[in-house]
């Protein structure tokens, strides 16, 4: 990065965590660090859960699916326009009414203490670790540009992150939001203009689509049915639903935001922006990705896209083997931009035998680089077992550092610091607000007073921190980030989701019925997920019903039946 | 919820706006993943 990049990364980050935490700043009680006071608006609250949703790893990770795995991974969010409407008429009226802070709360009211335990239990066990991989990915970013080993850039952020959430609480987070947001949307479009700009010149936007789409990176929509496909319209809308449901419904980094809407309006006309906009700001952080792509066509593209790993084997013993392999990769590539000019020529004579000829000629090759880069991979492994073989994180950070102008990058990369650190602070806020209300106040300290709550709550921030990056040091071996992070949430947010169906539309449903019925729901999600039975997503429709299932029967079990069925 | 706040009935329009919206998103990213292929 050049010194200008410094600078304008630095002032950026500056300016806005600053005036985060002079928004924040009389920050006395409770009630102001978890949930701002109640009294933002609707466009705070929507650009605030939007924020918390897309973390460093969305910046980092999804255009490097992209790159990848083509454009099929917006299918996720299809069901999350649904989840809006069902949490705007049910969640949001239920959780304002009994004035809660903590979405746990409620279920003590509804059900029973256990069962409130559970589930706070299971969402700090599952936000906890996601928050830890949040931390980690912008790590990637400071580790690529300074060359220093991640284990340290991440307890640098880590620490970055800690203080600035100990000291402004949810009011800060927000206001922060509000401008990342702002900036992060200018910037995306601003990125996808300047890739478009730097392809050939006799290659536009709609030629670029042309090429991703015969490579088969533009195949968003998958209408096949396949209970293995993790990326397909049914997933997307029914498990992305239940998925998406469960997170915005039931996890309190989310339920936390809106909570601090000014009314229940406010609330829900932040959730309602969040379904309007989320899916097409996802599209565009997805197709530059495969701009970004079919950029690389055209331009010299690395083997391996981790420098650090790179630099590992070329000082190994098998540094020739993996010089072969670069040069195969190049010649194959060389091969491959004959054919995307003929392709060229193809579409602009509108030549359909041509076109058919030279699609599978590219498929042809990218079979070769994918079999060169799994040679790659395997000297790697080799070399080191511990190795970090997979390198989507850093595609579209290896652009951005290449080829972005001066200026640019250090916004980009102020840009990602600060989702991160946007998303991260939410969790841990959380996390913080779930220990605090749900543990320390219902279990330790019933009658202490706000100034103690008030330290607690920074106590436990730092706390969870700590654990944070712990966590964040171990994430660099879960493969690619924005899965991971997914796959960990439907572990569990079918189970949590379940219990809150079962409180909400199962009144008959008591609390000793559900706490069991969570607990087998948990174990056969784990088996199912354990013995690869179906794609993640469709975790979140099976564990939510078999809660339901499980609790509808065991209240017919005698011994189990609570005779005080609350509400 | 009977209150009034629970049953904001001038945002029933936005929910079926919602609706609208996802089923023509999914109507062009079908035409664009059919038509570039």
């Amino acid at each position: 990065m050049s010194k200008i990049d410094w600078i304008v990364m630095v002032v950026t980050l500056l300016v806005i965590v600053l005036y985060g935490m002079w928004k924040s700043r009389g920050t006395h009680n409770i009630k102001g660090f978890l949930l701002a006071d109640r009294k933002l608006p609707w466009y705070h609250v929507g650009l605030s859960v939007m924020a918390t949703q897309a973390s460093a790893i969305t910046f980092l990770s999804a255009p490097g699916q992209a790159y990848s795995d083509g454009m099929r991974f917006l299918q996720f969010y299809f069901g999350l326009p649904l989840a809006m409407i069902v949490l705007c008429i049910t969640f949001i009226p239920m959780f304002r009414k009994l004035n809660v802070y903590t979405a746990y709360e409620y279920l003590e009211k509804r059900f029973d203490i256990k069962t409130r335990m559970l589930t706070a239990f299971l969402f700090l066990l599952q936000r906890g670790i996601s928050t830890g991989i949040a931390i980690y990915a912008p790590s990637i970013v400071l580790s690529t540009i300074l060359g220093m080993n991640i284990t340290y850039t991440t307890i640098f952020i880590g620490g970055l992150v800690i203080i600035y959430t100990v000291y402004g609480g949810t009011k800060a987070v927000s206001h922060t939001q509000l401008f990342q947001m702002c900036i992060i949307f200018s910037c995306l479009f601003f990125s996808a203009y300047m890739v478009i700009s730097m392809l050939p010149e006799n290659i536009g936007l709609i030629d670029a689509l042309h090429i991703a789409g015969k490579m088969e990176k533009l195949n968003i929509i998958d209408t096949h049915f396949d209970w293995n496909n993790k990326y397909n319209i049914w997933s997307g809308i029914i498990g992305g639903f239940f998925l998406q449901l469960s997170y915005f419904g039931t996890d309190q980094s989310q339920v936390g935001r809106y909570l601090t809407g000014s009314s229940v309006k406010q609330s829900r006309l932040g959730l309602i922006m969040n379904g309007l906009v989320k899916i097409p700001m996802q599209f565009l952080i997805l197709l530059i990705g495969t701009l970004v792509f079919v950029f690389y066509q055209f331009h010299p593209a690395p083997v391996f896209y981790n420098k650090i790993e790179v630099a590992k084997i070329e000082n190994s013993s098998y540094k020739n083997e993996f010089e072969s392999l670069n040069k195969q990769f190049a010649e194959v590539h060389s091969e491959k931009t004959i054919f995307l000019n003929n392709l060229k020529t193809a579409l602009d004579t509108k030549d359909q035998s041509l076109i058919d000829v030279t699609r599978d000629n590219l498929h042809a090759s990218e079979k070769k680089e994918k079999e060169i880069k799994k040679s790659v991979t395997g000297l790697m492994k080799l070399n080191d077992a511990e190795a970090d073989t997979n390198d989507t994180n850093y595609i579209f950070l290896t652009f951005v550092t290449n080829y972005l102008p001066v200026g640019l990058i250090g916004l980009l990369v102020a840009i990602i610091f600060l989702a991160s650190m946007g998303s991260t602070a939410s969790g841990l806020n959380s996390l913080a607000s779930t220990t605090t209300v749900d543990i320390y106040k219902r279990l330790i300290d019933k009658h202490g007073d706000d100034k103690k709550y008030l330290a607690v709550s920074r106590l436990t921030t730092t706390g969870w921190g700590i654990f944070c990056i712990v966590i964040g040091v171990y994430a660099s071996k879960m493969g690619n980030l924005l899965e991971a992070v997914n796959i960990l949430g439907s572990l569990f947010y079918g189970t949590i989701l379940g219990i809150f169906v079962v409180a909400f539309y199962m009144k008959k449903i008591g609390g000793q019925s559900v706490f069991y019925a969570a607990i087998l729901a948990e174990i056969f999600v784990c088996i199912a997920w354990w013995s690869n039975l179906t794609a993640f997503l469709w975790l979140n429709v099976i564990g939510c019903l078999l809660v339901m299932i499980f609790s509808y029967i065991l209240q017919r079990i005698p011994i189990l039946h609570n005779k005080s069925v609350p509400n | 919820m009977k209150g009034t706040e629970a049953n904001d009935r001038d945002l029933n329009w936005v929910y079926l706006l919602i609706v609208v919206v996802l089923i023509i998103q999914i109507l062009i990213y079908y035409s664009l993943t059919r038509y570039f292929a």
